[in-house]
């Protein structure tokens, strides 16, 4: 029988071993994009292929975001598009979960909590299914190929999470507080502004940040609810301008791929904290 | 709450006004007022006309015949066909692999990182990284490294010896799914990485010490102290993410488009292609309905199962 030191020592380098097998599987894919998006188009069609770029070169990016062979590049007016949809979509959402969240958790009535269940229910209907509606609708109402229609078809999905997010915090911020704020003559609004959202300004951040990552995510509305291409967010139109029906432009694709996945990771980085927090607030609560 | 009733009765005393207050209740749902009112214009009417449309017969190459009921024909059409069974056992298959791969990998993982590694929060970073890139991004890069002639995928396991010759992952029908899968698991499995390690960590270490002083082995450790108390946990987590992979379309789409012919096409490319390229809204709306009812079915059972008592959001 082994001792039991040494088989700590042992599950310990196994445990390594293990990280480090899985950073390669998760973080390589990604690695190739990156050295894929830099080598000229000579060198990314070669077996074996080239692991690091030997004649490294932005001129990829380069066409990507200028254009190439005198045509412009619509790839700016994408990324105008995305930052546009996403940061509304954010702020609306924030601004009306944040509401509804604080009214799950401090005020429910008879029926709330089951009305918090079909918020959340509604995230099994089939995003295509309301996705003809939408599309008819927002054809009726001439806001096909505008941002509001884009904005408002997000809701759907980042609503119902970021409430499921803020009421998790919410339901963490001590009772009394609130009760002896009311009594100082707050009002209820004024206590939620001015007493309860500075303490859950960790949980705006990470409902925020979760909002925004899926709002730059989203392809099918954006994909269906635009058909100009100035109108395109960064997903599809990513696709449109260089993956055609037989003929993918790889070094373009690599290169619009780092392009897209730069911001998100940025906001990753500053964010990390707030946003594993988040996702886990609401899922863990006793 | 009987604290916080009187309070308006104290304030309009304070202030010596008299003044119109809104109950608790309808403060309430004053809040909820800008949530509802937007899901009931984007979920809730799409939803319900969804369900009537599906009972009806409308087409947008057709637009002269505008939209006629029909009754049960278009499920009656959808259940007699045989290309619609097969996108389901297309998507079941698609949902189990990918949920299935993502859950497992992610499970050990947290597991993994819940031990006193150093740089432990270093890792958990690092490895959420396919979570946060974006999923047209992941897909094109996927659909790249499984590129039949240039690929990494091929070079590696070739050069390995795992596959004989250069195969399509993306061309071939009986590989395709397989590839849309793999890719699948790489993007989700931090997601359930990063839920479950926040719930190991929920574990009260005494408990999990006692277990060792009394010659508990890891795996009845695993056993009887970390799966009860991550049950429900696990439920929701798996609930969440089998509701996710039914709506996962990008990915599909981006890699494959639903091909070759329709080796990967599931219920949500199964709609857009009936509705979004055929124009046959109704029959697309019944794809929709019939899913959405499936989905509820499954998810009381699930939570039924697995939640025991504890049914709460």
């Amino acid at each position: 029988m082994l001792s039991l030191t040494y088989r700590r020592r042992l599950v310990k380098a196994l445990s390594y071993l293990y990280i480090l097998a899985l950073l390669v599987l998760a973080l390589f894919p990604i690695a190739w994009m990156v050295s894929s998006s830099i080598k000229p188009i000579e060198d990314l069609f070669v077996i074996p292929p080239q692991w690091i770029p030997e004649n490294p070169t932005l001129s990829t990016l380069n066409s990507v975001i200028y254009g190439d062979y005198g045509r412009g590049s619509l790839f700016p007016r994408y990324f105008a598009n995305s930052v546009i949809v996403t940061v509304g979509t954010t702020l609306f959402c924030l601004i009306v979960a944040t509401l509804a969240a604080y009214s799950f958790s401090r005020y429910p009535f008879r029926g709330s909590n089951g009305l918090m269940v079909g918020i959340l229910a509604t995230q099994m209907f089939p995003q295509g299914m309301l996705l003809i509606t939408l599309y008819l609708t927002f054809l009726a109402l001439k806001l096909l190929n505008t941002y509001p229609a884009l904005i408002l078809a997000n809701t759907t999905f980042a609503i119902p999470f970021a409430i499921w997010i803020l009421k998790g915090f919410f339901d963490t911020v001590p009772r009394e507080i609130e009760d002896a704020a009311l009594i100082d003559g707050c009002g209820r609004l004024g206590v939620l502004m001015r007493v309860v959202l500075p303490m859950i300004a960790p949980g705006l951040v990470a409902a925020g940040v979760y909002t925004f990552l899926i709002a730059w995510d989203e392809y099918l509305f954006a994909a269906t609810l635009t058909i100009k291409p100035e109108m395109r967010t960064l997903p599809p139109g990513i696709i449109q301008s260089f993956v055609g029906q037989f003929y993918l432009n790889w070094p373009n694709v690599m290169a619009a791929s780092v392009l897209v996945t730069i911001p998100v990771t940025v906001l990753f980085i500053f964010f990390q904290k707030h946003l594993v927090q988040g996702l886990t607030a609401g899922a863990i609560k006793g | 709450m009987s604290a916080s009733k009187s309070i308006p009765l104290e304030r309009s005393a304070i202030t010596g006004r008299r003044r119109f207050v809104l109950t608790n209740t309808q403060f309430s749902i004053l809040l909820l007022l800008p949530a509802l009112l937007t899901l009931a214009f984007t979920v809730l009417y799409p939803l319900l006309r969804g369900i009537y449309l599906s009972f009806h017969s409308y087409s947008l190459v057709d637009l002269a015949s505008g939209v006629q009921w029909v009754g049960l024909e278009n499920f009656k059409t959808l259940l007699s066909s045989s290309a619609y069974r097969s996108v389901w056992g297309t998507t079941l298959i698609f949902v189990a692999g990918s949920v299935g791969g993502q859950f497992v990998v992610g499970f050990m993982t947290a597991l993994v990182l819940n031990q006193d590694l150093a740089q432990r929060n270093l890792f958990r970073g690092l490895l959420l990284m396919p979570w946060i890139v974006p999923t047209v991004v992941a897909a094109l890069l996927w659909k790249w490294i499984f590129n039949q002639q240039y690929g990494i995928f091929n070079y590696i396991l070739h050069s390995l010896g795992i596959i004989p010759s250069f195969q399509a992952w993306i061309g071939d029908p009986s590989l395709a799914l397989f590839s849309v899968t793999l890719a699948n698991v790489w993007k989700g499995f931090p997601f359930h990485m990063i839920v479950l390690l926040a719930a190991l960590q929920t574990i009260p270490p005494d408990i999990v010490e006692a277990a060792i002083i009394d010659g508990a082995t890891a795996l009845q450790r695993f056993r009887y102290i970390v799966l009860p108390y991550l049950r429900y946990i696990i439920m929701i987590d798996l609930l969440i993410s089998i509701i996710w992979t039914f709506q996962s379309f990008t990915t599909i789409w981006t890699m494959t488009e639903g091909g070759p012919v329709t080796a990967t096409t599931t219920l949500a490319i199964s709609i857009y292609r009936t509705a979004f390229q055929a124009f046959d809204i109704g029959m697309g709306a019944a794809i929709g309905t019939i899913w959405l009812v499936a989905m509820l079915i499954f998810s009381v059972v699930f939570v039924r199962v697995l939640g025991g008592t504890r049914v709460e959001v």
